[in-house]
């Protein structure tokens, strides 16, 4: 596969983001809640040259490039972590109602479109309201808001291909269903699912970030993307750099990721293109 | 059956069908809620968090209705929340709907000015790029429709702030109150909305474009305007009205957040802090009456296709 000049621009820098973040810890081992008053508000390197904070300092004199590290840390974690929850949810749901038909998929369309109704920044606050802001809570709304999307496919995939002429000699040759199940249907929707896995991780981002700039994802002294931009939501005359720093990373991890997923749907799965 | 009576009655059975869906929804939305704030342990303990008097804690549990076998108190709140008569905020200490009631106004304005804006922009917007495709105007609108779903509605809004409110300061950063209170918040809801709309209005008229039956329009002698708005747009417009529902639901959605940036004292701003704060009934009742707007914008949407398209009631 041949993979244009751009887009490999792209899996690289998004490739260099995620590994500078993961490695933040070792890089720059910080304790979060540090602060240090009298470096407040400091400029970053592009406005005075002379700076020793490459993006300046916050309102509490923490570095924001460090924090800007361990906040896109715990963004992409969060994110990822509610993509598998989301992906194996939806998949076992999927499979369920393509496979049994009848009732059982009756009842998890009806779920799964019900389920579509309700806005996700809403399943977000309901969810925060109940079991408190935390990481564990923000990945549990993506698994919960992201999986009826992936049951959908998975199930429609699965009605398809248990017709398949390859999929029927199977059976005649005496496969039994877990067989079936793992060698057949498995592995000709791990590419579809790959696809659309990735290009709802942009989604899954944003709805983070969203959740924590509204203060019901993770909590200070904690980080992430928008938690940093809402802390600089108050200083936007002063220090704007606060603010717009992180508002920048999360755009460009939004577009990196859907240009990505909008690649690979097109090398990989053309029939999705226009579901999405 | 003649003809005209078995339409009548496809119409009547399609009707109920929906209508049934639509109360089934809410339903299983409510047992949800009710189940996830039961299961997760007494709500007494998240409430009076910092523990109480044995006597506090039983006047919450009334209060609540928590004091009623479990059945009782599912059928209980539901008709309490169908009634408008949802028990008081603990932060406020007022009638949840009182709270609502005042806030409503302000979310509605702004909800609809944002839901014109995006059918009166997104609509032409994508016809356009559609009828001047492949040149630099389908270009143009096609790369700003990609910024509208790559930025997020905050972080637009945050910009808005800052460059309009803050450096050239012509308009307001935040609160309500005057029409030029209402022009970014409007801005940085509407634009992601607007995007996929235009986008989707786009494909959507490529596709009829290129139909048979627009060249004997054209062959006709028929204005182009008229072709594309009369002809074409009309037989476009199926997918486009299906994610104009949807849009609805991202737009309050996004309402939560939009308020938030702008201080805007409406119904998302309150739910938010209310989150915030874990006040349970305010949140239980705006996300129920959220539910039900959208379920029933779902069903006006799912009823207008039928009129539109009388193939769509027919098969299903």
């Amino acid at each position: 596969m041949k993979i244009p000049p751009f887009i490999l621009f792209l899996m690289i820098s998004f490739g260099l983001i995620v590994i500078a973040s993961m490695l933040a810890p070792v890089l720059f081992p910080i304790d979060l809640s540090d602060t240090e008053l009298m470096a407040r508000f400091k400029p970053p390197r592009f406005i005075d040259s002379g700076s020793e904070y490459l993006f300046g300092t916050d309102s509490l004199g923490r570095d924001v490039g460090i924090r800007l590290l361990y906040a896109t840390r715990t963004s992409i974690f969060i994110a990822f972590a509610g993509m598998v929850l989301a992906t194996i949810f939806g998949l076992i749901m999927g499979v369920l109602s393509g496979l049994n038909g009848g009732l059982t998929d009756l009842v998890l369309t009806f779920v799964t479109d019900s389920q579509l109704s309700v806005p996700t920044t809403f399943i977000g606050i309901i969810c925060a309201t109940i079991m408190g802001s935390d990481a564990i809570t923000s990945i549990i709304v993506i698994g919960v808001t992201g999986w009826p999307g992936f049951a959908r496919l998975v199930r429609s995939q699965v009605i398809q291909l248990k017709e398949a002429n390859f999929v029927e000699s199977s059976r005649s040759l005496g496969a039994t269903k877990t067989r079936i199940f793992f060698e057949h249907i498995l592995t000709n929707i791990s590419s579809p699912l790959i696809v659309y896995a990735t290009m709802n991780l942009s989604s899954f981002i944003l709805l983070e970030s969203s959740l924590s700039y509204i203060g019901l994802g993770i909590q200070p002294p904690g980080t992430s993307l928008g938690v940093m931009v809402s802390d600089g939501r108050n200083y936007l005359l002063q220090s704007w750099w606060m603010a717009i720093v992180p508002s920048v990373l999360i755009v460009l991890l939004i577009l990196q990721i859907s240009m990505i997923g909008d690649w690979l749907r097109d090398k990989l799965d053309p029939k999705l293109k226009n579901k999405s | 059956m003649p003809l005209g009576e078995r339409r009548g009655c496809l119409m009547t059975r399609y009707i109920a069908v929906r209508v049934c869906k639509a109360i089934l929804t809410v339903l299983f939305i409510w047992t949800l809620v009710f189940v996830l704030s039961r299961v997760t342990g007494d709500p007494v303990d998240w409430i009076l968090s910092e523990g109480g008097s044995a006597e506090a804690i039983a006047q919450v549990r009334h209060n609540l209705g928590l004091d009623f076998p479990l059945w009782e108190q599912y059928f209980r709140a539901f008709g309490d929340i169908l009634t408008g008569n949802a028990g008081d905020s603990y932060y406020y200490a007022r009638p949840v709907s009182d709270l609502f009631g005042e806030r409503f106004i302000a979310t509605f304005t702004l909800g609809a000015l944002v839901f014109l804006v995006t059918i009166l922009i997104g609509i032409p917007l994508g016809v356009l790029a559609a009828v001047k495709h492949n040149t630099i105007l389908d270009r143009l609108t096609m790369s700003i429709s990609i910024a509208g779903y790559t930025i997020p509605n905050f972080v637009l809004g945050i910009l808005l702030i800052m460059v309009f409110s803050l450096y050239i300061h012509v308009l307001p950063s935040g609160s309500y109150g005057t029409a030029a209170h209402y022009v970014l918040p409007v801005i940085a809801m509407s634009v992601g909305p607007t995007a996929s709309v235009a986008r989707l209005t786009r494909s959507s008229m490529l596709d009829v474009i290129g139909q048979d039956y627009l060249e004997s329009v054209r062959a006709k002698g028929v204005n182009e305007w008229v072709v594309i708005y009369k002809h074409a747009l009309r037989n476009s417009m199926i997918p486009v009205i299906t994610i104009l529902g949807a849009q609805l639901s991202t737009i309050i959605g996004g309402s939560v957040i939009i308020e938030t940036v702008f201080a805007w004292p409406g119904i998302g701003s309150l739910i938010v802090s209310s989150a915030r704060q874990r006040d349970f009934p305010v949140v239980q009742f705006g996300v129920m009456m959220i539910c039900f707007s959208i379920t029933l914008i779902n069903l006006l949407v799912d009823l207008s296709y039928s009129i539109l398209d009388p193939r769509i009631r027919v098969k299903s």
